[in-house]
């Protein structure tokens, strides 16, 4: 594949000597985007901190009702929406600004403008998200579901996102040089799609609510594309960049690359009707859902064939990278998650899962098994070259990992054969229902645990990256580098 | 009983088409215009003089003392 | 894939198209559904055409306002997030033959609720019927027993108690008619000489809970005999 650098015409190659300005560019682009970069990181891990807590809150209120049961603003349906908007706005977009606004800034091969404007809006993403969800442990939550922000705090964050998507589209605008890569599509069409998701999502739900049950075809129309056309493609941009990025090879076929990518573009945003299968809606337009759906299978094979075929032969260095032991898993996930949830979306199955804990073991698999672990590894490659410093410890990060990657497949094996009993028990008129209640209890429990697991890979995280942060004198003492595989770190 | 009327889906009918001409010729378009030649060179602009092409940008270091130690071996 | 303007044509297009199928249309078909009888006659001026008779009520019926405030409790404890509020068809799920409702729920139920809360989980039973299920002076009385702790009529349930809603007071001369009614031995029960009371809320939820009822017939869904 490499001996088509001779058939590239001169401009167009990235290695002759009209680009050798390239050169500077990687840690000078790096350089001019840290601060932001790094804000964002610690605000994501802020978060995540905080989402964690609230998990483990909700996670023990499922099998003890009593525990914590006394005070109303920790009842069990405000502080699990609060887990949910800390982790999805919290976390899941302040990672997004972290890692996906570096890529892009790196791929248009040009210093960042104006960083303020980032900063700026960061900050009032995370005032707005702090109000936001003060007020759903207050009572203001709206109670519907991926909105439970309540109305006065839900335009600041529009205002603060307009300002990062805006950003992001010009700095796409006033790139360099000719090349557009498969991150920058999936980067810009995830900047575009989420405020229109969520401003439509707002006006017919919440501000200007229409009748009846399209309220509810609007709520899945957007909390379905919060997932797929937001989370999924900064993921799948990600991983488009790191893997080839890590491994030093290019991607196996860029035309796979473009098909996957307007596949997703298409089919991924009607099939968020699914989640309303069974429910009062008209038929024709659940059964658009679960074509959409089933169709999802093109681009999620597209995906798999062409990270699989870019790693085959070099599994052992993916392994013995931190950076991909996390981004591997992500994908292989994605692949899971998404072929599990295009079953999910037949009726005869959705029969049974609908309106149980394999919904929530569902999410969660893509959520943190494919998202999170994702965006932990964007964050391992990126903070050194960042910082221009090593990680401190590469036991803390096989903690994290270890912690992770066995918490999140505890959680969803436990959800998923726990809600499959669930849901056949509650079909079955026979059983009372306290009794397939008191049959979840003991996957809930084991949920439970995991949580445990995955908050010890979460503070083996936040600690590593703080020490890494400011106990700069310790890592730089360092003789031997630890992850950078040039000595001393970048050139 | 009928309660709903199928001419109601005309908008979603009409720009479905409308959506399936503009690929079509879009994808004309670009094919005439030479974007899809030399499609998969797009695949290397992730690679610079900092990180190139071949080489590995990422380690455990541990990992990395056993690759060299085999490689000498070799 | 290199220009701006054609990639963002995509991107736009690809989402215009599912919000105009599933919104745009979504809205045309269901967003002038009014409340109707529960059965449809033959027109006078043409026979082929159904219509609603004059003078017959018609369904769904405006909630009183006890039970809006009560829904208002509902949405900021987050009920919705363990409790459905939709029946599915018979055949489809075990719904109806539990006794969740007398027939399933179709979109002209909810042409009244300015916020829709069709659930999508039951870690807990659907509500849609919940007041056909619990009514009148008994159900209510259920209900707030069970709200103030579940265990004391569902034992084992992995509902949490809402004791906050509910104050616990003296008794003066004598019990307050509102206070709760304890099933004898309860270890629930406040110490003697103490009742729980509910407070305001907690009266507008239960009122709300035993407005939610499919105790009507629709055109479309008419309830078998």
């Amino acid at each position: 594949m490499s001996d088509t650098s001779q058939l590239i015409s001169p401009s167009s190659n990235p290695y002759s000597s009209e680009h050798a300005s390239v050169r500077a560019e990687l840690s000078e682009i790096d350089a001019s985007i840290r601060t932001a970069s790094v804000f964002f990181v610690v605000s994501a891990i802020g978060w995540l901190m905080i989402g964690t807590v609230f998990a483990l809150m909700a996670a023990f209120k499922a099998h003890q009702p009593d525990f914590l049961g006394a005070y109303d603003f920790l009842t069990f349906g405000r502080v699990r929406s609060a887990h949910l908007n800390a982790m999805a706005l919290g976390w899941g977009n302040n990672i997004i600004f972290a890692v996906g606004l570096w890529i892009m800034a790196r791929l248009c091969r040009s210093p960042i403008q104006h960083k303020g404007l980032l900063l700026i809006a960061g900050v009032f993403w995370n005032i707005g998200l702090t109000v936001g969800i003060v007020g759903i442990l207050r009572g203001d939550m709206t109670s519907v579901e991926w909105l439970e922000i309540p109305q006065y705090a839900t335009p600041m964050l529009v205002v603060a996102y307009a300002l990062i998507a805006v950003w992001g589209i010009m700095a796409f605008r006033f790139r360099k040089g000719e090349h557009v890569y498969v991150s920058q599509w999936y980067i810009l069409a995830g900047l575009f799609w989420f405020p229109w998701l969520y401003v439509v999502a707002q006006a017919v739900i919440i501000w200007f609510p229409a009748r009846g049950v399209v309220q509810s075809v609007a709520n899945w129309w957007f909390a379905h594309n919060v997932l797929g056309l937001w989370l999924t493609p900064m993921a799948l941009a990600t991983a488009y960049y790191l893997i080839p990025k890590v491994l030093g090879r290019p991607i196996y076929s860029y035309y796979l690359s473009v098909l996957g990518f307007w596949a997703l573009a298409i089919f991924y945003n009607w099939a968020g009707v699914h989640h309303l299968i069974g429910g009062p809606i008209p038929v024709w337009l659940i059964s658009a859902g679960i074509v959409a759906s089933i169709m999802m299978v093109i681009p999620v094979i597209v995906v798999a064939i062409n990270h699989h075929m870019t790693v085959v032969g070099l599994h052992r260095e993916v392994w013995r990278s931190p950076t991909l032991r996390f981004i591997v898993f992500g994908a292989i996930s994605y692949t899971l998650v998404s072929l599990i949830g295009s079953t999910m979306a037949l009726r005869s199955v959705s029969e049974v899962t609908h309106f149980t804990h394999f919904t929530i073991g569902h999410a969660h698999h893509g959520v943190y098994a494919f998202f999170t672990m994702i965006m932990f590894g964007g964050v391992y490659y990126m903070m050194p070259r960042l910082l221009k410093r090593e990680w401190p410890s590469a036991g803390l990060i096989k903690l994290h990992f270890w912690g992770c990657a066995l918490g999140i497949t505890v959680m969803v094996v436990a959800l998923q054969t726990g809600g499959w009993i669930q849901g056949m028990e509650m079909n079955n008129p026979e059983i009372p229902f306290l009794e397939v209640v008191q049959n979840t209890i003991p996957w809930l429990k084991a949920r439970s645990v995991s949580g445990i697991f995955l908050t010890v890979g979460h503070i083996a995280f936040a600690v590593n990256f703080f020490w890494m942060l400011f106990a700069a004198g310790a890592v730089r003492a360092k003789k031997e580098p630890t992850l950078l595989t040039k000595e001393g770190g970048l050139a | 009983m009928e309660l709903y009327d199928y001419k109601e889906l005309l908008p979603i009918l009409l720009l479905g088409i409308a959506f399936f001409v503009v690929t079509v010729v879009v994808l004309y378009w670009s094919a005439k215009q030479g974007h899809l030649r030399n499609f998969d060179a797009q695949a290397k602009t992730i690679f610079t003089e900092e990180e190139p092409e071949g080489e590995v940008s990422d380690t455990f270091p541990e990992s990395r003392k056993l690759s060299r130690s085999r490689k000498d071996r070799k | 894939m290199r220009n701006m303007a054609i990639l963002f044509c995509g991107i736009f297009f690809a989402l215009a198209f599912s919000f105009t199928g599933l919104i745009v249309t979504g809205n045309i078909q269901l967003g002038s559904l009014e409340p109707s009888t529960e059965t449809l006659v033959p027109s006078d001026a043409d026979p082929s055409v159904m219509v609603m008779p004059e003078g017959e009520t018609r369904y769904p019926l405006k909630p009183s306002g006890l039970a809006e405030q009560g829904k208002k409790v509902y949405i900021d404890l987050g009920c919705l997030y363990c409790h459905s509020q939709q029946v599915r068809r018979r055949g489809f799920g075990a719904d109806i033959d539990r006794g969740w409702g007398p027939r399933q729920s179709v979109a002209r139920d909810y042409v009244r609720q300015d916020r829709v809360l069709l659930g999508t989980i039951r870690t807990g039973p659907d509500l849609a019927h919940v007041g056909g299920r619990y009514a009148g002076d008994a159900g209510r009385d259920w209900n707030y027993l069970h709200l103030y702790n579940p265990q004391i009529v569902s034992k084992g349930s992995t509902m949490p108690p809402f004791a906050f809603l509910y104050t616990k007071q003296e008794i003066v001369n004598e019990r307050s008619p509102d206070a709760l009614d304890f099933p004898p031995g309860s270890e629930y029960a406040p110490e003697p000489g103490y009742e729980i009371v509910p407070t305001r809320r907690a009266e507008a939820l239960v009122e709300y809970l035993l407005s939610l009822r499919i105790d009507y017939s629709l055109p479309e869904a008419p309830i078998p005999e």
